[in-house]
């Protein structure tokens, strides 16, 4: 007999490191391995209290433990929160389809995160940056409201270091410790100087950053089959049964959560919060 | 297939009992409404009305996708798997109507698509349907404007036609064909006369059909007509009989949205329930959202509720099935309780496409 969907694998919960003020990463080992794509998701159990869909933010190479970083905001996520090393989750997938990797071959890739958006961008990250030969070049451009909310500022450094990769930043409203650029995330898209033609954007932050995103990357002269984004909608099965998580025709935890612009474009909900 | 045969209503008993599953349902009439039963809480007598007037107002899709149940057991304890039991158990259906059948034909093209629906796909195979013919149509029932017959064509094991005194029993399956001939002490075989009143009583129902819906016209192509008309004015006045209870997505035999909810059955022990979920509903699509600020919801507005049930079923079903998610029943209409009818709506939809197209 086949295997129950709904009933999740047990994951040890191995460490919890702490982010930011509002974000933790949590590190799991499922009973078994979770081979997932960069992109694909997982949902993952706090046992009593639910579930909630996260893209593990860890490298896609690796199947025995997934990191997860987990902004705290409602139910789940808070209970998940209170957890120390030790107790045991639950985690269902991997869901979804990923990023096109292959389709981003020998071009350049615009990732473009906000905020939490960066965590399930750093699979993706992950994957080109183990693989950056494939690829022409990857420009990150991340931003976040305030220097505190900052995800894995630890490694801005290294990955800015990388042969053909480019880093820059930004903060809405910055603080005494920060030197760096101040603004929307947009603004820094309009220096880019890529070779528009030859490149895809990748996004996933907050709807309304992603809408600026996508206006701005069209006005750059971007068409919309060279968008992807990564759309959230509340998920339950992530089987593409229990009917929420839809855009139009499609469904997210099926043929998503990253879509291609020229897809989805023409249904008014896109962007609509 | 073999020839049709007569079952007699004294014997409509003896068939229910020849139907070897664990749970068996049927369409009883109470206090002069068809409804869904189990067989064991009804008489057959009741079981025969129920076959012999309009489909029931609740549908079967509670007995494959049931309202509420436990799909899983996590953590401590017992781990018996609740897929298993539904695995174990066999179902008789008594009584789906061609609307039924072609729901059940919607239903399986969604659940049974990759990855199929575990829970749906092993009812389903343990499920034997009896279906019947519509000898009499609801004040609300449309099938015929949306191209279906009143009577069943497909994915029935056995299909009951009501004649005087009795039924016209035809196989449509390798279960039905063998049902029948491991029974067939309970037939005779159909006469030309039984055959005839068949004949008509079809005649006679797609007739009254007929007159019931002669004033709505539909658009010809939903898919092209449905997204041009959402401005339309005629929306708004159908919103306004709208009190979002969710009884039009709980009676359609096709809607099937649901949610996982999580609890703790004894310390460290714990359940996941499947739930009905409506897209009527408030919290349907809210989404998480920054701490603090009002969750993000793609469909906060009643109108985009409300409109996204007609896109669901009239557009979005034909890009990804080619089949359309509303079978006609006219359950909807009958159960609301601001009589928003979709015929009205439908109607209006091409309305607007004429005069403004
Ligand atoms: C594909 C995908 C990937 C994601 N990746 C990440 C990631 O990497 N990192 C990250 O931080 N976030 C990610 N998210 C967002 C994350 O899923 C949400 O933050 C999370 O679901 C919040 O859950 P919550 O219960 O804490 O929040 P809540 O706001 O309490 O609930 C979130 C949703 O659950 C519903 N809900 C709340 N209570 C109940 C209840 N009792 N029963 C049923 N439903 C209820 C709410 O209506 C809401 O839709 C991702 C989302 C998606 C869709
Ligand atoms: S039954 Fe009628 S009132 Fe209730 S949610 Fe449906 S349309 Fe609205
Ligand atoms: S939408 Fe209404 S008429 Fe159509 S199948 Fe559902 S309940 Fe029946
Ligand atoms: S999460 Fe259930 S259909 Fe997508």
């Amino acid at each position: 007999m086949a295997e129950n969907p709904y009933r999740p694998l047990k994951a040890e919960l191995l460490e919890v490191i702490q982010e930011t003020p509002t974000i933790k990463t949590f590190v799991i080992r499922p009973e078994r391995p979770i081979p997932f794509a960069a992109g694909q998701f997982v949902q993952l159990t706090v046992p009593g209290i639910g579930e909630a869909p996260f893209t593990p933010s860890s490298s896609p190479s690796v199947a025995e433990e997934l990191g997860i970083s987990v902004l705290r905001t409602g139910r789940v996520t808070d209970s998940l929160h209170e957890l120390e090393p030790g107790v045991t989750l639950g985690v269902r997938g991997p869901f979804g389809k990923g990023y096109p990797t292959e389709k981003l071959e020998g071009k350049t890739v615009l990732v473009v995160g906000g905020g939490v958006g960066l965590a399930p961008l750093r699979s993706l990250l992950h994957h080109l940056f183990e693989n950056i030969n494939s690829y022409e070049h990857v420009a990150v451009r991340y931003g976040a409201r305030d220097p505190s909310e900052l995800l894995y500022r630890r490694e801005f450094e290294a990955w800015g270091e990388k042969d053909r990769v480019s880093f820059d930043v930004t903060v809405d409203v910055p603080d005494e410790s920060w030197d760096g650029k101040v603004g929307v995330v947009t603004t820094l898209l309009e220096e880019l100087g890529l070779d528009v033609e030859n490149t895809y954007v990748v996004s996933c932050g907050p709807l309304i950053m992603l809408r600026f995103v996508t206006l701005a990357c069209l006005n750059l002269g971007f068409r919309p089959e060279q968008i992807y984004l990564s759309l959230n909608r509340k998920m339950s099965c992530g089987l593409g049964k229990c009917g929420r998580c839809n855009i139009g025709p499609y469904y997210l935890c099926k043929d998503g959560p990253d879509m291609c612009y020229e897809k989805i474009k023409d249904y008014k909900d896109v962007f609509s919060a | 297939m073999a020839e049709p045969k007569f079952l007699a209503e004294n014997m409509l008993g003896s068939f229910l009992a020849c139907l070897e599953t664990a749970r068996k349902f049927a369409n009883a009439l109470i206090d002069g409404t068809a409804l869904w039963k189990s067989v064991d809480d009804v008489a057959v007598e009741q079981i025969a009305g129920g076959l012999r007037s309009a489909r029931p107002l609740n549908s079967f899709k509670s007995v494959l996708l049931p309202a509420r149940e436990l799909v899983a057991r996590y953590g401590e304890g017992e781990q018996k798997d609740p897929l298993q039991e539904a695995a174990d158990s066999t179902v008789a259906l008594v009584g789906v109507r061609g609307c039924g059948c072609r729901a059940l034909a919607y239903l399986d093209a969604v659940m049974l698509n990759e990855p199929p629906e575990s829970f749906y796909r092993v009812r389903r195979e343990n499920t034997i349907v009896i279906s019947v013919d519509c000898a009499e149509a609801a004040p609300t029932c449309f099938c015929d404007l949306l191209g279906g017959n009143a009577y069943p064509e497909e994915l029935f094991d056995v299909n009951l036609s009501p004649v005087e005194s009795g039924y016209v029993a035809a196989a449509g399956s390798k279960k039905g064909s063998e049902l029948l001939e491991k029974n067939q002490r309970l037939f005779s075989e159909a006469t030309p006369a039984h055959l005839e009143q068949m004949r008509q009583m079809r005649q006679e129902t797609a007739e009254q059909l007929r007159q019931q819906n002669r004033e709505y016209t539909f658009p010809e192509d939903f898919q092209e007509d449905l997204p041009q008309s959402v401005e339309g004015m005629f929306w708004r006045y159908e919103l306004s009989g709208c009190v979002q209870c969710g009884g039009c997505t709980a009676v359609c035999p096709t809607c099937y949205c649901f949610l996982l909810y999580d609890g703790e059955r004894a310390p460290g022990a714990y359940e996941r329930v499947r739930a009905w979920d409506s897209c009527q509903f408030s919290g349907y699509a809210v989404m998480a959202g920054p701490p603090g600020a009002t969750k993000p919801d793609p469909r906060r507005e009643h109108m985009s509720k409300f409109q996204h049930r007609f896109a669901h079923k009239f557009w979005y079903d034909l890009v990804n099935w080619g089949v359309l998610g509303c079978v006609g029943c006219g359950r909807c209409g009958q159960t609301c309780p601001g009589a928003i009818d979709l015929r009205r709506v439908l109607s209006e939809v091409k309305k607007e496409r004429v005069e403004h197209g």
